[in-house]
């Protein structure tokens, strides 16, 4: 790997060219990140950054006080690239995601997208959670559909609804569907919904994709077809951006080129891990690569103080 | 102990105790249950036959005292029979009720029912959506709901005797009213049980509130709304005849009512049994609907 074009890199706090006013290198820096010695650092391959999240904290009030769930979180998620966060359970990972998604607000702190603030929801910032919340009414067609016909804020690049009609096929195929276009979501499995899910995010034109669990519910194989999938997606020039939560370590490793690791409650972020497998990504070489165990062993052994506090 | 693992296995296997569903399959993998009583299980507990048979005894039973009329301290002629219903059903049929054919009687009550329900509900779904999602105008309205909710409608009958008269209005507001206020409790509880990820999927597609409603919250409350459904038509049903009771000059609770008051008793019951019979289909036409609207579901 050595001396090709995306050599492996360890380098989290290294230096790299600031391309924004905060550059992920001025992210990073405050997490140790890990430190594997012999590895000489290069520069980051990261580009621009999609979003920045400066010093967000969350708390939630109630009758009997306050609960701190995120304490002090700052990461960027640079253009073009997959970005995980993988933590134990209810630690606060998906109050996060929905900070960054608009619904809900942090309570001091900062996070922008594009350098503007984040105010509320938009469909640039495509939600794809792991119930892949389909609605069960509509057909997987009427599904895929629905969010490009009737959302207000998406970037329309169709004249009249007969190309919309065309390019909702288009997706479909893209994402393996067609043969199920009208299936309604009772009758088809889990894996099915996940590609729809995904080929309505697709046609709703979402520059950044979050990515909650998406893949959580399904069974190993599916899961592993998904991923590949996923990784197409991002391969085939849509300048997209996807912020992934997940528990899966395996699947943050492979799918991401940061993993961000947060301890529980109140959720801060531990390490921050560059996956040193280039970008775009050869899934089938990094599954069978020596190094991935390596990087979970690293993962699981910071995760493992917090798996009992939940 | 070589064996020792898959013993212990193979003994806990047997403790389990089985349930009705593993007991059927456990016949046909060896156990020792005489095996000819799990398939005779299942059909006596599914067959038709003896629900049947169960009533045509009871009919022949009834039948027999008042035949025989030799059981002390019942008098025949307040109990009516099958036979006797069945004669005046025939009679009904072919002359009426007072000179009112039996279908215009049955019509005045469906018809009413229909009238006043479609009212109730056309008023209690948008308001009832309303309420769910909005959380003010919920808490605007709720209280007073909750208010009328318990108070039988029979309690407004005299009531809107006093208002409108003897006419069909008041008898309709009846049946409406108790329609619209159930329709309106499952609705607006239908908007509150809506699963958050629909909302946010609406907010992250930025619809517009309208279609958030009418596309998003409407079918996902859908099921709700037709068990309101179900709820107040099987209740107007009930009050109907309730309402025609008190007063009315035409409908099946009239029939009785007027029957009762000249001992025709076998007239009663025919009305009692068609009551039923409609109470039933009317329920089992929504059962259907129900089931073909909301095939989605997948049930």
């Amino acid at each position: 790997m050595t001396g090709s074009k995306r050599a492996p890199q360890w380098n989290p706090g290294s230096s790299s060219r600031p391309t924004s006013p905060l550059s992920s290198a001025d992210q990073l820096r405050g997490n140790p990140g890990l430190k594997v010695p012999g590895q000489a650092t290069e520069e980051a391959p990261l580009t621009d950054i999609r979003i920045t999240i400066q010093n967000v904290t969350k708390r939630y009030s109630s009758a009997r006080g306050t609960k701190l769930i995120l304490d002090d979180i700052s990461m960027t998620v640079p253009s073009r690239r997959i970005v995980s966060l993988v933590g134990p359970t209810g630690c606060g990972k998906t109050t996060l995601l929905n900070i960054i998604a608009g619904f809900e607000t942090q309570t001091s702190g900062v996070v922008t997208m594009d350098g503007a603030p984040i105010d509320g929801p938009s469909p640039a910032r495509g939600y794809v959670s792991q119930e892949a919340n389909l609605f069960p009414w509509l057909t997987v067609w009427d599904n895929v559909r629905f969010a490009a016909r009737f959302g207000k804020g998406i970037r329309q690049d169709w004249e009249t609804t007969k190309e919309l009609d065309e390019k909702v096929a288009a997706y479909l195929a893209r994402v393996g569907l067609e043969a199920a276009r009208s299936q309604y979501p009772h009758q088809i499995s889990g894996g099915m919904k996940a590609r729809a899910a995904l080929g309505r995010v697709l046609l709703m034109n979402s520059s950044v994709l979050l990515l909650d669990e998406p893949f959580a519910a399904l069974d190993a194989l599916t899961r592993s077809e998904m991923h590949r999938l996923l990784l197409h997606m991002f391969r085939d020039g849509d300048e997209k951006t996807g912020l992934l939560i997940t528990h899966d370590v395996e699947e943050a490793l492979l799918l991401s080129e940061i993993v961000y690791v947060m301890s529980a409650s109140p959720a801060k972020i531990i390490e921050s891990i560059n996956v040193p497998f280039g970008w775009p990504r050869e899934y089938d070489y990094m599954v069978q690569a020596p190094e991935l165990a390596h990087l979970k062993f690293q993962v699981l052994e910071a995760l493992r103080p917090f798996v009992d506090k939940e | 102990m070589p064996h020792d693992v898959g013993e212990r296995v193979a003994s806990d296997a047997g403790a389990i105790p089985l349930s009705p569903a593993t007991a059927v399959n456990s016949h046909q993998t060896g156990s020792n249950a005489p095996s000819w009583w799990y398939g005779r299980a299942v059909w006596f507990r599914d067959s038709p036959l003896y629900p049947c048979l169960l009533f045509v005894g009871i009919l022949l039973f009834w039948q027999y005292v008042v035949a025989a009329g030799r059981i002390s301290g019942i008098r025949t002629q307040y109990l009516g029979s099958p036979e006797g219903i069945w004669r005046s059903f025939m009679g009904l049929l072919k002359h009426g009720y007072e000179g009112v054919p039996l279908g215009a009687e049955v019509t005045a009550s469906v018809s009413r029912v229909l009238t006043g329900f479609v009212i109730g509900a056309v008023v209690a779904t948008p308001l009832g959506l309303l309420m769910g999602y909005n959380k003010f105008v919920g808490r605007l309205f709720g209280p007073i709901f909750s208010f009328l909710r318990p108070v039988p409608a029979l309690a407004f009958i005299p009531v809107m005797l006093i208002w409108f008269g003897i006419g069909e209005t008041g008898r309709i507001v009846v049946i409406a009213m108790t329609s619209f206020l159930y329709i309106v409790l499952a609705t607006s509880a239908g908007v509150a049980a809506v699963p958050k990820a629909y909302l946010r999927a609406a907010e992250n597609y930025q619809l517009s509130t309208a279609r958030t409603l009418y596309s998003v919250i409407l079918p996902a409350t859908l099921p709700s709304i037709l068990i309101g459904f179900r709820t107040g038509m099987a209740l107007s049903w009930a009050v109907v005849v309730a309402a025609e009771l008190i007063a009315a000059q035409r409908g099946l609770g009239y029939m009785i009512k007027d029957a009762a008051t000249f001992f025709r008793i076998d007239v009663v019951y025919v009305g009692i049994i068609l009551i039923g019979l409609i109470g039933i289909s009317i329920d089992w036409a929504f059962n259907l609907a129900n089931r073909t609207i909301l095939h989605w579901l997948g049930k």
